[in-house]
Order: structure tokens, then C-alpha cells, then sequence
């Protein structure tokens, strides 16, 4: 299994669909917060509205309210609305399904009968790929306010460190179901619709409507993309980490296990 | 020493059985041509005994083990239909990408070996996407080499190569059976390319083992008759039937005589010599291989 992983490892840092990733994660994160020091910056403001553009009382409220932000609300609302497992569950289906679609997976599980070696490695490998994802991301978030002159309350190492690990665990399970998904599909196209759906939260939105019309119990809130929104919140700081761990806990052995079953199942 | 033995192999894919009740054998040194129409079951068998596909019933062994053994299966390079590789990648990355996964020592001195042996050059940067389907297919065998394997399971490995790149591969695949003793399963549809190779043969048809059957016990099946011409045909024909009491030969209106029995040919030269009779040909007709193995497959279609 460690030969596996060394092999996974190897070919992550030598792909260009990870580069793609953190690259696109990147150039996306830097537009975010060129878009929010324009909005937060009153001069800014006033020389749009001298130029005509309708600038209304919600957007001085907004304008405001960025300026108030810390460190850590700017970056949870930014990494909060579900763009990293977006960028995760694709970059993770694309780097599965290439197995698949090269045919390599032939080779691998010529060499090594135990199916679920290859299923253990890519889940380290996904708790790997999701954390450079977050870690990369909390940098930039950090670094590129300063960048551009934009300075938000700071925050103590020890809750951006808390705010990093908290992101990491939901993002590594929904790494998971991406995982989960190729391994029974063997399709890019799936992977990649679904990490769009379920990490943009859409599946959240539609179950919360689903159970309000049936009058089910709030499921919704225990689904991946609501744990990410929930990790922190303006008022409260980072919220009760018992419901993201169990979350995380649940469904990633819930993906595992059908990664597992997918592998053992089908032939290759 | 049987390096493959299968007993009974079954594989069945919803209501079809692509591999029936197999019974497979190949021995150690064996360059085994497995031959089958499109269809018959030949990379469903291979996949079986690589490990890829769980058979339905039935069992496989090699090298006296389960296929599971992972001892076992470290002794085995395969190259199942298109060869799997990153098109991303360089060739010499893929192959040092199946080297961490083999966990070798010095990979980077072994893959550059295997790339020598294969043909291509180690200081190639380009992406395997970029390769011919040439290139692949030697990097593919060159991924079924890594590892020092003492079986390798060939599905189509001259598939889409030129004749220089068939020639080459035929004497590469020849020189590592000579050389490394490699025992080698080859499945192929260009049977004429398989005879020149192969020292045993199995021929498979809707999954089930038809024959199989070495090339000497080939050679001795598809001997027609004896073809002989001389400048007396009628004592010729006569001398012959008294001394080597023949029952079933036939004299051609064209002056040659035919012997459908296994007489041995320097007997018959030598018998004609004595009598002082001029031999003006002395030759043994053989089938054609590809007709035999068409036949045996149940006929000429889609093969």
C-alpha cells in the first residue's frame, strides 16, 4: 500500500490537472479579493458613482461590512461558500478517473490482488490533495489582502490554525464521495457534475426544501457543504466541532466503504 | 513445470459465458500462442489470470500458486489489450511510476534498462499521448518487463506496429525467451506472425479450449503427403508399393506421385537410388497453419 501511495504521491506532483487546480484555485481566490477591496474601499465607491454606476444603500452596508471584517471572516466567506469542494471534488475525480481512463489501473491491480490497497491509498491521498488545497488557500487568503493594501482585523495563529483543520476534514470527506463516485462510475463527466452540485451547495438547498414540504427533521445540516458553511460564523467564531467531526466521521466511512465494495465488486 | 495451469475457468457475464469450463496449460519456456475469433474469450482468460476479472468458477494457478499470490503475481509483466499508460506523462515517467509501485531498488538504472530493451530512448521527453501506437506498445511491453518478471501475458502485442516494428518485436519477444527464459503467453489474430514464435499452441472457440497442441505435434498434423517426381513414374509407383507395402498414395496425371502416409522421406530417396531411378523432386506438402488453426476455430470468419 505505501509503494501505492509513493507512486500516487509521485504522480500528483508531476500531473498537470493539480497545477491546473491550484493554479485556477489561485487566480479565482485573487479576483475574489480584488472584487472585495473594490467593493470594501469607500473611495473606490464614491469614483464608480461619479461615473455612474447606482451604487444603493445595501452596497454601502456591504461596503462596510467588509471593512469590519477579520481575517477569518473574510476567508470563510470566501472558502465557505463551497468553491474549495468544488475545486477538490473535481481536482480528485480527475486524478482518480485517470486510472481508469489511461488504463494504468490494469498494471496496478495486476501487481497488487488486495483491492482495498488501492482504495486506502486514495483515501490518504484525497485527505492529502484536500489538505493542500486548504492549506494553499488559507495562505493566499492571508497574504493577498496585504497584497493589495487591504488590511482585515487580524486573527491569532491558533484559530487560523483551528479554522484550517476544520476546513480540512469535510473537504478530505467530500474528496471521498468524489472518490466513491468514479470508482462506480469509472466517469469524469459524473465526478464533475456532482462535485459542482453537491459543493455548491445545491443539494443542501434542495433537501432543505424537500424536508420543509415533507416536515422532516433538518438533514440538511448534516450534509458536507452545510458543515463547511457551518465551520465558522462571524459572531460565534468557529462553531461546535462535534457536529463536523461527526459529519466528516460519517460519511467518509460511508464513501470509504462504498469506494471499497466498487473495487471489490467489479472487474477491472 | 506447469507456470499456468487452469482448472475448469469459468467466467459468465450476465447470461454468456465468455470463458467455459478452460482447461489451460502452459509450461515453463513455453511461447504459448492462444488463438480464438474476436469474441472467443482470449482477453476475458488473460484478465483471469492477471487478476483483473474474479472468475465465476473455476480456478487458475501459476507457478503452482493462486492467482492472488502476491508472490506469484510479482512473477508476472502483463500487457492486457491497449497498453496503460499516463498520456500525460513521459514514457520514462510511467515506467518510473510502475517502479515505485514495484517498490525496485535503483529504479531509475532499471527503467532506463527496460527502455534500451524496448527500443526506445531513455532521454525521450515528450508525452505518451505523443507517442505512435508503435512506441506505446514497446513502452507497454516495456512495463510488462519491469520488475524482472519469468511470465509474461501478452494480449495483441503487435497490434498496430509496421512490419519493422513486428520483426522487431518478434525477435525481441524470441530473444527474451532464449535468453532470460521467459515464459510467454501471447494472444494474437496475426497467426502467421504467431507460428514463427510460438512452441505451443491453444486454441479457444466461444471460451471452451478446442486443442492444444505443440508446434512439432502442428508440423506432423498439417504434413498432407509426400510429393515425389521422377523420370519413371510407373516403376517408381510399383517399386514403392512393394517395398514399403503403401496402401493410400495416388498417381497424378501430371506425373507426380502423392503418399498420404508417414513414410520417411530418405528411405524413399534411398530406395529410389538403388533402382537407379533419377529423383526430380522429393518434398513434403504441409497445410497451411492458418487454414488449420481457421478450421479448428470453426471457420474463416471474423478472425
Amino acid at each position: 500500500m505505501f509503494n501505492m501511495l509513493r507512486m500516487d504521491l509521485r504522480r500528483l506532483f508531476k500531473s498537470r490537472s493539480f497545477s491546473i487546480i491550484l493554479g485556477v484555485t489561485a487566480v479565482l481566490l485573487m479576483m475574489v479579493t480584488v472584487m472585495a477591496y473594490a467593493i470594501a474601499d469607500p473611495e473606490m465607491m464614491d469614483a464608480m458613482e461619479a461615473q455612474g454606476a447606482e451604487i444603493i444603500e445595501s452596497d454601502r452596508m456591504m461596503s462596510e461590512y467588509i471593512q469590519n471584517m477579520s481575517q477569518l471572516d473574510l476567508m470563510h466567506e470566501t472558502l465557505g461558500s463551497g468553491f474549495l469542494l468544488v475545486m477538490t471534488g473535481i481536482g480528485m475525480t480527475l486524478f482518480v478517473n485517470g486510472d481508469f481512463s489511461s488504463g494504468f489501473i490494469k498494471n496496478i491491480c495486476c501487481i497488487n490482488s488486495r483491492r482495498r490497497d488501492y482504495v486506502l491509498s486514495k483515501i490518504t491521498l484525497a485527505g492529502i490533495y484536500s489538505g493542500i488545497i486548504t492549506v494553499l488557500s488559507v495562505l493566499l487568503m492571508l497574504l493577498l489582502p496585504v497584497l493589495i493594501h487591504m488590511y482585515p482585523a487580524p486573527d491569532s495563529i491558533s484559530q487560523i490554525l483551528r479554522y484550517v483543520l476544520w476546513m480540512w476534514l469535510p473537504h478530505w470527506a467530500f474528496a471521498l464521495m468524489t472518490l466513491a463516485l468514479v470508482l462506480l462510475t469509472r466517469s469524469t463527466t459524473l465526478g464533475i457534475i456532482l462535485s459542482l452540485v453537491a459543493g455548491s451547495g445545491l443539494t443542501v438547498a434542495l433537501v432543505g426544501m424537500l424536508g420543509r414540504l415533507l416536515r422532516w427533521p433538518p438533514l440538511e445540516q448534516y450534509f458536507l457543504a452545510a458543515a463547511v458553511k457551518g465551520v465558522y460564523t462571524p459572531e460565534s467564531g468557529i462553531t461546535p466541532i462535534q457536529t463536523i467531526l461527526a459529519c466528516t466521521l460519517a460519511w467518509a466511512v460511508l464513501y470509504g466503504m462504498g469506494s471499497l465494495l466498487s473495487m471489490e465488486k467489479r472487474d477491472i | 513445470m506447469a507456470v499456468i495451469q487452469t482448472m475448469g475457468l469459468s467466467k459468465r457475464y450476465k447470461d454468456n459465458w465468455a470463458v467455459d469450463h478452460l482447461d489451460l496449460r502452459v509450461e515453463q519456456g513455453d511461447i504459448y500462442g492462444f488463438i480464438g475469433r474476436n469474441g472467443a474469450g482470449k482477453s476475458t482468460t488473460l484478465k483471469l489470470l492477471c487478476g483483473l476479472a474474479r472468475p465465476t468458477r473455476g480456478e487458475a494457478l501459476i507457478f503452482g500458486k493462486p492467482i492472488q499470490d502476491p508472490v506469484a503475481r510479482r512473477q508476472v509483466g502483463t500487457l492486457i489489450e491497449q497498453p496503460g499508460l499516463y498520456p500525460d506523462l513521459s514514457g520514462r515517467e510511467n515506467l518510473r511510476l510502475y517502479a515505485t509501485l514495484l517498490g525496485l531498488d535503483s529504479p531509475a538504472r532499471q527503467v532506463d534498462e527496460i527502455l534500451e530493451t524496448v527500443g526506445l530512448s531513455p532521454k525521450e521527453k515528450k508525452p505518451v499521448k505523443h507517442y505512435s501506437m508503435g512506441m506505446k506498445q514497446r513502452l507497454g511491453v516495456g512495463v510488462a518487463l519491469l520488475g524482472g518478471p519469468d511470465l509474461l501475458l501478452l494480449d495483441e502485442p503487435i497490434n498496430g506496429l509496421d512490419p519493422e516494428g513486428i520483426r522487431e518485436m518478434r525477435e525481441l519477444l524470441l530473444r527474451l525467451n532464449r535468453e532470460r527464459g521467459l515464459t510467454l503467453l501471447i494472444s494474437s489474430h496475426i497467426l502467421g506472425e504467431l507460428s514463427k514464435i510460438a512452441t505451443r499452441y491453444g486454441i479457444i472457440q466461444q471460451g471452451r479450449m478446442v486443442e492444444e497442441i505443440t508446434s512439432g505435434e502442428l508440423a506432423q498434423k498439417c504434413t498432407d503427403y509426400l510429393r515425389l517426381q521422377t523420370d519413371q513414374t510407373r516403376k517408381t509407383a510399383a517399386l514403392l508399393e512393394r517395398d514399403l507395402h503403401l496402401s493410400r498414395w495416388e498417381m497424378r496425371p501430371e506425373g507426380e506421385i502423392r503418399i498420404y502416409e508417414a513414410v520417411d522421406a530418405k528411405t524413399v530417396g534411398r530406395i529410389l537410388i538403388q533402382a537407379g531411378i533419377a529423383v526430380e523432386e522429393l518434398s513434403l506438402h504441409r497445410q497451411d497453419l492458418e487454414s488449420y488453426f481457421l478450421e479448428r476455430m470453426g471457420g474463416a470468419d471474423h478472425v
